[in-house]
């Protein structure tokens, strides 16, 4: 069966139909082309016919005017719509031109720049002109770097490799940036939150070598698609980006479902698990033969659904079908990539690891199990099955939680509302000093110079205070401690450092993956089951301060789940406004937060299976939040009353707070406090999970509102009776859970929103 | 109420500063908060440096520091007197260095910098250059006082002290000091300087490392060269005095960093002369490694006498190891001295009873060069009968530091010998040809 007659089952099928809550078709659409520019070079005309293109999309030829007329361009259309070309044809163009040229291609990870140089090889391999494209990474031979230096007409590197080998070196770049015209940056949506952040910081440092070499690039951007495309160039590069978003890629037709799985306990409001869904969705499309991937949220679930998956599938399939997810070793990753574009694996299982644009070539089917965070994220994930021709799948299976419920009751939300905007926050002060000191070690600053932000001077004041930079006779700042700032500076986490996973199962120690040292305390404490390629490891040593974990595999039944205690202190309130009975706040706060005990949780029927104490030094967090408190005697509250209410509407602002923010519910923790240590005073915190924080709590101050109303539509929209993951949380009869939650929310909204309109009318 | 910028900075670095143990190791000595307005100090700084001997050179980028100290030729310095290095017949060392050596281009170059790495920030703030004058050897050390001084003090090393055809002698030069030296000139954007190149690191760590437990020169000095140094300052703690300098100004508190690079490259002159003796071949009595390190270069060189002594006396030599022997006997066999290289691999048979690789040897010559096909057989025999023996030993001493071997040795560690199946072929062969013979 085929995939079109498995959706004609479906639509036939009253027991599936009736769990959907939208079922969009879009029509296949044509291609619009445009010929070939003839300013182009002749060999690159030739490469071009040689490689069979004897055209181009429009959008590929909107691309090359702008670039041509010197614009600094970001493209944005949909997966698998030949955006590699829009930035290899002017490069390639170029370098014909003039032989000196030289680009710079940065993709986020390693794995994305190997891909694209192997397509670009193909066409250089059709160009006359003998041009060296390399790719620079922590791979890449000793031995080979001093030519790729001198010789490289392209070249191919991440942001890590920019940040930590070619900007703090770069003298030994010279002919690279004397010579810069191109940078590219392919799948910049990617490039938010604190990556983004730093990679913005990367760029200013990257920008002011290259205007101590005498070179101005142009900047080449390729996106996939988010809400504001430019914004983001614009944060990233500093410079105005002319954005080209109009996709003249033909398009294959397209199913897109949302699929709420049934409830199962009407009184709790319990739905069926969306792995459980996604299990039974997935097995069937495989066994049609159906090749499909699975999007799950986190690095446990690929473990547990791929071998779900496996266990039901027929024998011969097995084989066909593997989890995929950061933590595994380049290698693995490779051939797991290699067999998806070969066919030899049919059904793959993912974190958004592979969301970006890995080659894995295209799947007929997509399934994302439960809403990752971002309506970007879905469209990117979902535009991984889909070919130009032919019919493709793209289900979203809802899971409990608000945000997924809220999704589901609202669909156009998903497939209607443009996809939120990637933000970042260069200036985050911890990061943007961070480079500051990377950027004083490459070239002294002068005095008046500025790092992009109005209080650079006063920063780089601090530096010299604190001896890291010396102010020369010259009036300019000089790095002067005996250290590689670059060395202690991580791109990818907050938290700098990672920790390894080492097996010793079979005496010989064995690296098996590596996470960062947030995650470790609540996924590495020992006695951990660590999920790797559907096995199970014990951890029997954390060596927190080595960076090691060390494993062992077990046979369990179960997989384990820590839970973190939160000690919160304000520093700061940076503004404050009362509204009625309660009063709300934006500020700095410092979070101590120690992992205490884990539960122990069976496999299919997820119940709990016993507990134990973590042994761990507490982790610190300086971060901004918003916090809202109320007046306690305006309220006839027991401790047990204030107890529900802000624990229910902790976890319903928590999740209207990231749909806002569009951001993972991960991004932002929250934590309650009956009485808080300054004002005794009921308090409700929301605060960014990164030091220093990225923007996410300052907006959502800033638009508590209505972040407040539509938490009130999660409350109104559920039918449960007491509590629920799809509101306010699960609660127990007596914990009067929504109840009180509904009534805190109602006494802090109605008041501010009434005060509004009459301020308003005023 | 609201806390400043700098507050608030201080505060989120105390924070984080936990988990990350690399950060701002200088921010700890921070304690006292110095002015550094050297305005003020001016005449008394001035003062200071030319009371400590230092004068004032003026170049187009502005003025810098300059000391020049000399020796007399016969000073001795460990095992050697300077006038020592001119001397020493350059001949062998100059087919090492690819280049000529003048001793009147000769140039004596080392640094001490902010930290090490090889990144823009890497910043040196003492060159030191050795050279030959007359009847001295003169040090000129420039001390770059500020980091503003520095464009003056790269201008002034290459013209004053790098004429064209010049050679720049290092130790661990040419991965740091000199190319540290041409990226300072680049971010000043001058000129590269394009000179010759002899960095003693590498013909040290081929002559001794297996003398010494780490080739540096602290190691080179009191091991080979015979220097003994008192109270000299760890070159470790340069950096830190450099930047208490920057903080006062005080030039006495970088005497004892000038001075021990000052010793640095001393020894780089009695370094290049020890070597070039030993490359000279002047010294036989020297350490098994030694002679073979020399045997090699050699070798390479096609100077077949003088490798062939040297690997002899790397065999003879008390302390010969597995290795020597074996070298020896394939440079015997390249030069196609059977009965040499037979006597050798034979005594080899008898020191090492563990060891099949001489009998293998032994046992192609005698097949396809001496026709011996008896003795032939009885070696593949004799090397059959090791191999069964059941001891770990003969496993993990089947690895031959050697590429010039057709056997897969390494395969041999695997249950089902190939190495075996190999001599078994051979030895049928051998007695296929016997048989034809009778």
């Amino acid at each position: 069966m085929n995939l079109e007659q498995l959706l004609n089952e479906w639509q036939r099928d009253p027991s599936f139909m009736s769990q959907v809550a939208a079922w969009r078709v879009s029509e296949a659409t044509a291609g619009r082309f445009r010929p070939i520019p003839a300013t182009a070079h002749t060999e690159v005309l030739a490469a071009l016919q040689s490689r069979g293109i004897s055209q181009l999309f429009s959008h590929q030829e909107e691309a090359w005017n702008a670039i041509q007329a010197g614009k600094d361009t970001m493209v944005v259309t949909p997966t698998a719509s030949g955006k590699t070309l829009c930035y290899n044809l002017p490069v390639l163009n170029a370098i014909c031109e003039d032989l000196s040229v030289r680009a710079l291609y940065i993709f986020p990870t390693k794995a994305l720049a190997q891909d694209q140089v192997a397509e670009l090889s193909e066409l250089i391999e059709h160009v006359k002109t003998q041009i060296h494209s390399f790719t620079y990474d922590g791979d890449t031979p000793v031995h080979a770097r001093q030519r790729i230096r001198e010789a490289g007409h392209i070249v191919v590197t991440n942001p890590d490799m920019l940040h930590a080998a070619i900007l703090p070196h770069h003298t030994k770049w010279l002919r690279l940036f004397e010579n810069l015209k191109y940078i590219v940056i392919d799948e910049t949506h990617m490039y938010r939150g604190v990556f983004g952040s730093h990679f913005a910081n990367v760029l200013r440092r990257l920008d002011r070598i290259c205007a101590f070499y005498g070179a101005k690039p142009q900047y080449i951007m390729s996106s996939a698609t988010i809400q504001n495309p430019g914004e983001l160039g614009h944060l990233l590069t500093g410079r105005d980006v002319y954005v080209v978003d109009k996709s003249g890629a033909p398009q294959g037709e397209r199913h897109t479902i949302l699929y709420n799985p049934p409830i199962v306990h009407p009184k709790l409001g319990l739905r069926q698990s969306s792995l459980q869904v996604a299990r039974k969705m997935a097995g069937r499309l495989l066994n049609e033969g159906i090749s499909t991937i699975a999007f799950v949220k986190t690095r446990t679930q690929v473990e547990v659904l791929s071998s779900y998956l496996k266990a039901d599938a027929k024998e011969r399939l097995r084989a066909g079908i593997v989890g995929y997810r950061g933590g595994y070793l380049p290698s693995e990753r490779r051939a797991i990539e290699r067999g998806l574009r070969s066919g030899e694996l049919k059904g793959v299982v993912s974190t958004n690891a592979l969301e970006l644009g890995v080659d894995i070539g295209s799947l007929d089917a997509s399934l994302t199990v439960g809403y990752p965070g971002s309506v970007a994220s879905v469209l990117q994930q979902s535009g991984r099955a889909g070919r130009r021709r032919g019919v493709s799948l793209a289900m979203f299976i809802a899971n409990a939680s608000a945000l997924d419920q809220y999704l589901v009751h609202h669909p156009e939300a998903l497939l209607e509302m443009s996809p939120e905007s990637a933000r970042i926050y260069p200036d985050n002060l911890l990061i943007l000093m961070d480079h500051l000191k990377c950027a004083a070690y490459e070239l002294p600053f002068a005095a008046d110079e500025s790092f992009s932000v109005e209080t650079t001077s006063e920063l780089l004041e601090y530096l010299a205070d604190a001896r890291i930079l010396h102010v020369g006779r010259d009036k300019k700042y000089h790095w002067m401690a005996d250290a590689l700032p670059s060395a202690g500076v991580s791109l990818r986490s907050a938290a700098q450092e990672n920790v390894v996973i080492v097996d010793e199962t079979d005496g010989r120690p064995r690296v098996i993956g590596e996470t960062d040292r947030f995650s470790a305390l609540t996924t590495l404490h020992e006695e951990a089951i660590y999920l790797h390629q559907s096995k199970s490891y014990q951890v029997e040593k954390l060596d927190l301060e080595n960076g090691k974990a060390f494993v062992r595999a077990v046979e369990a039944n179960y997989y384990t789940d820590a839970e973190l205690a939160v000690r919160l202190q304000v520093l700061d309130q940076l503004a404050s406004t009362q509204a009625g009975p309660a009063s709300h706040t934006f500020g700095e706060l410092a979070v101590n937060a120690t992992p205490t005990l884990f539960k122990k949780i069976k496999f299919d029927t997820h119940e709990n299976l016993g507990w134990g104490r973590i042994y761990l030094p507490e982790a610190e967090l300086h971060t901004v939040g918003y916090w809202v408190s109320w007046e306690p005697t305006a309220f006839q509250l027991t401790q047990e009353d204030w107890e529900s209410a802000l624990k229910g509407l902790g976890y319903l602002l928590k999740h209207a707070s990231a749909l806002h923010c569009m951001c993972a519910t991960s991004d932002l923790h929250v934590t309650v406090q009956v009485r808080d240590p300054l004002g005794q005073r009921p308090t409700l915190y929301v605060y960014d999970a990164y030091p220093g924080g990225i923007g996410l709590s300052e907006r959502v101050f800033r638009d508590r509102d209505l972040i407040l109303s539509s938490s009130f539509d999660m409350i109104r929209q559920c039918s449960c009776e007491f509590g629920c993951p799809s509101c306010v949380g699960p609660g127990h009869v007596d914990e009067h859970l929504k109840e009180r939650a509904r009534m805190l929310l109602i006494a802090s909204m109605v008041d501010t929103a009434t005060d509004a309109a009459h301020q308003e009318r005023a | 109420m609201a806390r400043s910028l700098l507050e608030r900075l201080r505060a989120l670095e105390q924070s984080v500063q936990a988990a990350r143990p690399t950060a701002d190791v200088a921010a700890e000595g921070s304690h006292s908060t110095p002015s550094h307005d050297d305005r003020t100090a001016g005449d008394d700084v001035f003062e200071q440096f030319h009371r400590a001997g230092f004068e004032r050179i003026a170049t187009p980028y502005g003025d810098c520091w300059r000391r020049k100290t000399t020796f007399d030729l016969f000073t001795r310095h460990g095992h050697h007197v300077f006038a020592d290095a001119l001397e020493t017949d350059y001949r062998a060392l100059e087919q090492l260095a690819k280049a000529p050596i003048s001793m009147d281009l000769v140039r004596y170059y080392d640094v001490e910098t902010n930290g090490l790495g090889t990144g823009a920030g890497t910043f040196p703030f003492l060159h030191t250059i050795g050279y030959f004058e007359q009847d001295e050897l003169c040090f000129a050390q420039y001390f770059v006082d500020d980091y503003g001084a520095e464009a003056a003090v790269l201008h002034a090393i290459a013209t004053e002290h790098l004429p064209e055809g010049a050679m720049v002698v290092t130790f661990n030069g040419k991965s740091f000091d000199w190319p540290l030296f041409q990226n300072r000139r680049l971010l000043h954007r001058m000129e590269r300087v394009e000179c010759y190149q002899l960095d003693l690191l590498h013909p040290s760590r081929r002559l001794w490392k297996s003398q010494l437990h780490r080739v540096r020169l602290a190691e080179v000095e009191r091991g080979i060269l015979g220097v003994e140094r008192v109270g000299d300052l760890p070159g470790s703690q340069a950096p830190e005095r450099y930047f208490q300098f920057l903080e006062c100004h005080d030039i006495e508190l970088m005497e004892p960093v000038l001075s021990h690079n000052l010793m640095d490259v001393c020894s780089l002159v009695v370094l290049q002369v020890k070597i070039a003796r030993l490359l000279n071949g002047e010294v036989d009595d020297l350490p098994s490694p030694t002679h073979l390190a020399l045997a090699s270069w050699y070798d390479a060189w096609h100077d077949v006498q003088a490798a062939a002594m040297s690997y002899e006396r790397a065999a003879q030599a008390l302390d010969a190891t597995w290795r020597a022997h074996w070298l020896y006997s394939l440079f015997l066999k390249r030069q196609r001295d059977d009965v040499t290289a037979c006597q050798v691999w034979e005594k080899m048979v008898q020191d090492y009873p563990d060891r099949i690789e001489p009998l293998i040897e032994l046992a192609k010559c005698f097949e396809h060069r001496q026709h011996d096909l008896n003795r032939a057989r009885e070696a593949v025999e004799e090397a059959l009968r090791r191999i069964a023996k059941p001891s770990g030993q003969t496993r993990t001493a089947l690895q031959i530091p050697h590429r010039v071997i057709d056997v897969p040795l390494q395969a041999s560690m695997l249950p089902s010998s190939p190495i075996e199946q190999a001599l078994r072929h051979r030895l049928n062969r051998i007695v296929r040809k016997l048989g034809a013979q009778g």
